[in-house]
């Protein structure tokens, strides 16, 4: 054997130089033999198919070309969004999962690849095969495009946020191949998200995020294509007017689909990017740094908040957030629905952030160890917001954001009430508008104590425990035993009724104020905010005295 | 200091499983060159210390060095000076032999014109030129810890860590692997290698380190811990009194098996020289007319049964007053 063939070279620095990359061109061996022909023909017959029988059937029938091309548009886009957005992350997902099993990601980790390198290989190589495919129907819409008197602008918009969306997904399904385990069932599941994102999340905007939307396509394409299409497309006259415009609402400006659709989901790109590069650096990183997490939660909360202002000050009550709502609701119902949706979502939000970023036992101890050695050189120790660090300083901050966004949702539909806005004068009761955002802090001071005491499995059955059966006792108690009253307080024992609580407490009119459902509630909400703070205390008790004794006896070693 | 002057150096590394400790307060100071095999029975903690090692583990306490570089402050500069064969490892399937190796030879910065001869090398290495083009799917077990090692062996590395590497290899791979080893050691490169096939170890280590229950009970170079723990063969004849001896023999707790070999007997004795003079005397004391008395041999198999038999007796009789392994698993 020769010797030292190694020895001085500096690999790992291909960097974006893709046609480099030693994944890729992994991928582009494995992926691209005689068996990727079978598919390759399959969507050229698909794609000639679909062109052929649209723009020829119609215009033997209605003698337009223009109009013929314009209707095989969305059929077309439809296929590359299947072969791109569902087969493509699919891919990505089990072909992550493969190589875990195979061993070939354990080598790959150990190689001295970059990172950078190993994000790109990954994201850009194991769908080679779905892009090729996607370059064979290109021909085809290009045609139909041409044939469709589509502005160039259009075509690049629409084609700007599918590019972006196609990254958005892969990256979701890079991340669902780090942390899943089984093979066929995460596949199911990474394609189930990205339908559950293009299908069910623009649902969501009844519910009063109507931002989440823009991680699709739609928007962009009923903005910029639907205007093109013929009259008598399905197409069309299955997508609202409304939703022609291309605008979107944010705070008081106007800004265009495409620019929000790419400003939103380059944000999450970044995210997932960054979760999946941390990864690739070091296994035992958390997917996101403490620092990153607390302002990936601001800039989600003014994207919410941006989006949801048409309701807040009044200006377009009647777009979003009417899906909890009876179809004869009124504008101060929103007063009630609003703070408490937005609240669950930053909670939701919340919750993900501290599981990404709260230490495990062993992490924490690992840097108690490591905050000793660098004080040992004479260097500072580990930094509060450090990995291993406990997330009690992240915690505090999350959850005073939390309180600050909450109110300032709060506050501003206060001042839309009475002559100044579009509520009624008496809908909010003036008192009570502080215990909404209290609860939310509990709440998430709660979930942290018990992640960080308990790690993930045994929090799950606390979860089970005391979130979940008192929901299900106060029902069985109603149902069963006809306890009207008493059943209040064991729902109030768990978070989210506690939240609703503190939320319908604020729309109370003041003239109510001494009802007797006002009264139940108040109570439950005491009886529910003690029981909490209770247990809160007991686990920041315990978890207290476990780091108390890790730190003794880190420092005997 | 000792981390920079060794190719692998540990201090206190320890690696906690929840309650528990797979690797416990280890100190390693492995020179360059040095073929380190790593015995022990299963459960010891040997594939745990080699992934720390290969940092796909991370410790729970203690430091490592790879040539002088502190893994934990520096992991990519030290992967390029290692490699690490995982114990039952795959080779991708949907790739050739060849497209396999070629992968890792790019992914550790060989250039494109030379990569081809590499691989070719590591295949002529380790005796699979001819299986080249043959896919991962259809290697065997043995051929697939062949084209692993081989992949090991692709980036030239200073540091080989190798778990289990010759199990499913025939015995003529495994004599390929030894001389192979032994040619690398030569070059200076130093070998971390865990094996049950323990007369293998002994054929081609320079040093052994016994692992027990998270424990390194003994490290050291190889001829010494033979001489201290092995159980020797010995062989004795006698013109008359074979039965007494063979009584005596058998009541002795340092005697573990006698056979009777024509005039004389043949016995497995796990004492030290001391003991063994002692023996003699006894025969002879006793009546038994000894013509002869020498030494066989040892076995290496015996020399861990015996070591690890005396960590259990050493750790059952210890008084757990303390409790210090209770107290050590406080998170």
């Amino acid at each position: 054997m020769t010797e030292g063939t190694l020895q001085n070279q500096h690999p790992g620095l291909h960097g974006f130089a893709l046609w480099r990359n030693p994944i890729l061109w992994k991928n582009f061996k494995s992926r691209l033999r005689a068996q990727a022909l079978f598919q390759c023909l399959l969507v050229f017959i698909t794609s000639a198919f679909l062109t052929l029988i649209i723009y020829t059937g119609m215009d033997t029938f209605d003698a337009n070309s223009v109009e013929s091309a314009r209707a095989g548009i969305i059929p077309l886009l439809i296929v590359q969004a299947v072969i791109l957005m569902l087969a493509g992350t699919g891919r990505i997902t089990s072909g992550v999962i493969h190589e875990r099993v195979t061993g070939t990601l354990e080598y790959t980790r150990l190689t001295p690849m970059s990172p950078m390198d190993k994000v790109l290989g990954y994201l850009f190589g194991l769908p080679v095969r779905e892009y090729i495919l996607f370059a064979i129907t290109v021909p085809f819409m290009a045609f139909l495009l041409i044939k469709g008197q589509i502005p160039v602008n259009v075509t690049a918009q629409v084609y700007l946020v599918f590019f972006s969306s196609v990254l958005l997904y892969h990256l979701i399904g890079l991340v669902f191949g780090l942390v899943l385990k089984e093979w066929r069932m995460s596949v199911l599941l990474t394609q189930g998200v990205v339908i559950l994102i293009n299908l069910v999340l623009p649902l969501f905007s009844n519910l009063g995020f109507p931002f989440l939307q823009y991680l699709t396509i739609r928007p962009v394409v009923s903005a910029n294509i639907m205007p093109y299409l013929p009259q008598s497309s399905a197409f069309r006259s299955a997508i609202p007017e409304a939703f022609f415009s291309g605008d979107v609402a944010f705070f008081e400006w106007s800004i265009s689909t495409t620019s929000f659709s790419l400003l939103l989901q380059g944000i999450l790109i970044f995210t997932l990017g960054l979760m999946v590069y941390r990864k690739w650096e070091s296994a035992f990183n958390h997917s996101l740094s403490k620092t990153y997490a607390l302002c990936l939660f601001v800039g989600l909360q003014i994207f919410c908040i941006g989006t949801l202002w048409p309701n807040l000050v009044g200006n377009d009550s009647s777009s979003y957030a009417q899906g909890l709502l009876p179809s004869d609701f009124s504008p101060d119902d929103l007063a009630f629905i609003l703070p408490i949706m937005f609240s669950i979502f930053s909670l939701v939000c919340v919750f993900w952030l501290l599981y990404v970023i709260t230490p495990t036992h062993d992490e924490y101890r690992s840097g108690l160890i490591r905050d000793r050695k660098l004080r040992n050189l004479h260097l500072p120790g580990l930094p509060l917001l450090d990995d291993k660090s406990s997330g009690l300083l992240s915690t505090v901050c999350l959850a005073l954001l939390t309180a600050a966004f909450i109110g300032f949702v709060q506050i501003t539909l206060i001042a839309s009430s009475g002559d100044a806005g579009f509520l009624t004068a008496s809908v909010v009761y003036m008192t009570d508008y502080w215990k909404l955002p209290m609860a939310s802090v509990l709440i998430i001071v709660y979930f942290y104590v018990a992640l960080e005491y308990l790690e993930l499995q045994k929090l799950a059955i606390l979860i089970l425990c005391l979130w979940i059966v008192p929901i299900l006792l106060g029902v069985v108690a109603v149902v069963t035993f006809d306890v009207e009253q008493n059943w209040a307080y064991i729902i109030s024992t768990s978070p989210i009724p506690l939240l609703i609580y503190s939320g319908s407490a604020v729309t109370m009119t003041e003239g109510a104020a001494d009802a007797a459902e006002y009264i139940l509630i108040n109570r439950a909400f005491w009886f529910g905010t003690s029981f909490i703070s209770l247990t809160t205390a007991l686990l920041a008790y315990k978890l207290q005295q476990l780091q108390t004794r890790a730190r003794a006896h880190g420092s005997d070693r | 200091m000792n981390s920079i002057s060794s190719q692998i150096a540990t201090k206190d590394l320890r690696l906690d499983y929840g309650e528990l400790t797979a690797v416990n307060n280890v100190n390693l100071h492995i020179p360059a060159g040095e073929i380190y095999g790593l015995v022990g029975p299963n459960g010891a903690g040997k594939t745990s210390l080699l992934k720390m090692l290969a940092n796909l583990i991370t410790p729970t306490y203690g430091e490592l060095w790879i040539a002088g570089i502190d893994l934990s402050e520096q992991p990519r500069s030290a992967y390029q000076l290692m490699g690490y064969m995982p114990d039952l490892s795959p080779v991708a399937p949907e790739l050739k032999v060849w497209e396999f190796l070629e992968y890792f030879a790019a992914s550790y910065g060989i250039p494109r014109d030379k990569r081809l001869t590499r691989v070719n090398e590591c295949l002529d290495a380790v005796d699979m030129t001819e299986h080249r083009d043959v896919y991962g799917k259809a290697l065997s077990r043995g051929m697939t810890q062949k084209v692993v090692l081989a992949k090991t062996l692709i980036p030239s590395p200073k540091i080989l860590l190798l778990d289990e590497p010759a199990s499913g290899m025939d015995p003529l791979a495994r004599i390929n692997l030894k001389n192979l080893l032994l040619e690398l050691s030569g070059q200076g490169v130093t070998t971390i290698i865990s094996s049950h096939i323990l007369t293998e170890l002994e054929d081609m280590c320079t040093s052994i380190g016994v692992m027990d229950r998270g424990k390194l009970l003994r490290s050291g170079e190889l001829r010494y811990i033979l001489d201290e723990y092995a159980v020797r063969i010995l062989a004795m004849e006698a013109i008359d009194g074979l039965d007494t001896a063979e009584r005596l023999l058998l009541a002795r707790p340092d005697v573990s098996v006698v056979m009777k070999t024509g005039k004389g007997l043949t016995l497995e004795f796990s004492g030290d020289e001391e003991d063994e003079a002692a023996l003699l005397r006894e025969l002879i004391i006793a009546g038994v007319k000894v013509t002869s008395f020498h030494r066989k041999g040892t076995r290496m198999e015996d020399t861990l049964i015996n070591l690890v038999s005396r960590n259990k007796n050493s750790e059952n009789s210890a008084v757990p007053a303390t409790g210090i392994d209770q107290t050590e698993s406080l998170l």
